[in-house]
């Protein structure tokens, strides 16, 4: 960080003292949350148990017609097991992914920490046909709800279900509408080394369908190339993405790493959703994670998507009573004998209230993992939006 | 799904115009022409009530014709800033927080909000009250204080639609109606909706509150009330952009 955040959010923050009078010139939202986690991750069936307070702050301020600020930031106070547990757990949250440092531990101790990151801080200015973006932002290209080998700006992490906005890039980014649901994009982002990722992006509409097309650079070391798609069979959205990324260095050779995810998806009168989505990947024979652990966490770019050439995934969502839901996810990666198993189950208190219990189950020989092959997570999560 | 679309109720809640010498499709026609008009701006209110919870939501809405929709969420704060897009038969849903155009495939569009008797579908996708049923005048009744015709509706055996029939009290000189009844296929009464809050929005005089009460089930109804409602507002086709839907507020 560090002092850099400070004068953003004053900035933010004078701002909104002095424009109070004229509401319609700021939003406000956010949440407040709170979640009581264990993790089994041992034969001997130790629980490690964390408390986290998850509060997130979301600032529109609209001065003029079309042009918009954002800053968006989220503040966490964990206390629990894990911060002893596991060196470096406290600097592994601090860590950033973008090319400006703007996450800070404000107070860390042995088994607490309290973290403030900014995670969206951009102006957008639209011109007529063109939206121009400057700054920390979110360039979200998938069009699969799992794996997303056209999100090429983005960190994935499926399992973290805690952080649905997903970290921002530092980025400057060009869209250019050519009709109604066309459009041109570039977009250029550096992260935390001054690597640079850029790319260029066709969306377009025929036949009832989406489709994308992207070819750039990842940050500095892949070529890539992608497509994607959002359609439908029969009533079921039917979605896909693939890309292919070869290294500069051996551009010429077999290295190269391609993806392709497709989801088929279909909601039943009676509310029940249900989506399955298979990710195809093709790897060379020396690529790896380093373990299950990593892939948990998060791989850090879109080439690490996944370690096994098929990955399988269904979800099933339906809505007991009007304010209860009940969903279960599920995982499966044949080359491992490897799975997950999420269930979940939340139910709204009051309008903007929802207490949740989510589980996440993993087994499989995950064979660079030096952790145990059966991890258990179990979280109860309150929730309170405004 | 228990109740088609309040949308669609929306259109059969005004029907319009001399009916002495129309037959019952043109009351109806002219009865869509007068909610629809060519384009309306509206804001929305409306509340789910069950035995032991309400929820509520509210929106902005912009539409023109039957054709072009784009739909706004103000709240809950859970899903602010949610928009929703219709051009002919493709919708979009757009998600601010995690910056994502979703392309929504017809079977989505059934999907219902917090178990309320509204779906996407209804959101944007009006069923056709003139085209989809065949439309008779049965009886009068006076309701209120006003002479109402009783209006029959049945759907053609072929349309997507959920009724067995409708029946419909239509004011014979305020041109709305002020309640309506649904009956599934076997006959049965199934919801009794009831419109009130009759106001003058500017250029016309319609009911702006929408109670939906199903028969069998103690204590449920679900509300909608026009806080705001403009018609032929002037916005053309290109306003209903993915552009815009990503902008809008």
């Amino acid at each position: 960080m560090r002092l850099f955040v400070i004068p953003v959010v004053l900035f933010f923050l004078m701002e909104s003292t002095y424009s109070q009078s004229d509401s319609s010139k700021w939003e406000f939202s956010g949440y407040l949350s709170n979640m009581q986690s264990v993790m089994v991750l041992d034969e001997e069936q130790n629980w490690i148990s964390d408390n986290l307070f998850h509060n997130r702050m979301n600032l529109s301020w609209f001065p003029y017609e079309n042009f918009t600020g954002v800053l968006q930031f989220r503040n966490r106070f964990m206390y629990g097991q894990s911060i002893q547990l596991f060196d470096g757990y406290a600097e592994s949250i601090d860590r950033e992914q973008s090319l400006l440092d703007l996450s800070v531990n404000i107070l860390e101790g042995n088994s607490y920490f309290i973290n403030t990151a900014i995670d969206r801080a951009y102006f957008q200015y639209n011109l007529k046909d063109f939206v121009f973006t400057l700054g920390r932002q979110r360039i979200n290209w998938g069009q699969t709800f799992v794996w997303n080998p056209n999100d090429i700006f983005n960190v994935q992490n499926f399992f973290d279900f805690d952080y649905p906005e997903k970290p921002g890039s530092d980025a400057v980014r060009i869209q250019y509408y050519t009709n109604y649901s066309s459009s041109l994009e570039l977009a250029a982002k550096l992260d935390h080394e001054k690597k640079l990722t850029m790319a260029g992006y066709y969306r377009f509409n025929t036949l009832g369908y989406d489709f994308q097309v992207l070819a750039g650079l990842l940050a500095e070391e892949d070529y890539l190339a992608g497509l994607g798609w959002s359609g439908d069979i029969f009533g079921a959205g039917f979605r896909g993405e693939m890309s292919y990324f070869q290294p500069k260095r051996n551009f010429s050779d077999t290295s190269g790493v391609f993806y392709s995810s497709i989801s088929l998806d279909y909601t039943f009168h009676n509310s029940l959703y249900i989506q399955t989505e298979g990710l195809y990947s093709l790897l060379p024979e020396n690529f790896n994670l380093s373990g299950f652990m990593e892939y948990y966490q998060g791989p850090l770019t879109v080439k690490n998507l996944s370690f096994s050439k098929w990955s399988w995934f269904a979800q099933l969502s339906y809505p007991i009573t009007p304010l209860l839901n009940l969903s279960f996810a599920g995982m499966y990666f044949p080359d491992l004998n490897g799975f997950y198993i999420g269930p979940t189950l939340s139910y709204s208190l009051k309008d903007n209230m929802e207490l949740s219990i989510i589980s996440q189950v993993f087994h499989g020989d995950f064979t660079q993992s030096n952790t145990s092959t059966d991890m258990y997570f179990c979280f109860l999560r309150y929730k309170f939006s405004f | 799904m228990k109740i088609y679309s309040l949308f669609s109720l929306l259109i059969l809640g005004c029907f319009s115009a001399n009916a002495q010498e129309m037959s019952a499709t043109e009351i109806i026609r002219k009865a869509d022409e007068l909610l629809q008009g060519n384009s309306n701006y509206a804001e929305i209110s409306m509340k789910i009530h069950r035995p032991k919870w309400d929820r509520s939501l509210t929106m902005k809405s912009w539409s023109k014709g039957n054709d072009f929709s784009l739909i706004y969420i103000i709240s809950p704060a859970k899903e602010k800033g949610q928009v929703f897009l219709k051009r002919n038969n493709e919708m979009w849903n757009w998600l601010p927080s995690i910056d994502r155009t979703i392309k929504i495939p017809p079977s989505m569009m059934m999907q219902s909000w917090m178990g309320s008797d509204m779906t996407n579908d209804d959101l944007v996708n009006e069923s056709s009250v003139i085209k989809d049923y065949d439309h008779k005048i049965v009886g009068e009744e006076i309701l209120e204080g006003l002479e109402c015709y009783i209006i029959e509706l049945i759907p053609h055996e072929d349309a997507p639609v959920v009724w067995g029939k409708i029946y419909s009290w239509v004011s014979k000189t305020k041109y709305f109606a002020l309640k309506n009844e649904y009956y599934d296929e076997d006959d049965f009464l199934v919801n009794i909706e009831t419109l009130s809050n009759i106001k003058n929005v500017g250029d016309r005089t319609i009911p702006t509150k929408f109670t939906i009460v199903p028969v069998d089930k103690e204590d449920h109804y679900t509300e909608m009330e026009f806080v705001n409602i403009k018609f032929n507002i002037d916005i053309e086709e290109s306003f209903f952009s993915i552009q815009n839907m990503k902008k809008i507020r």
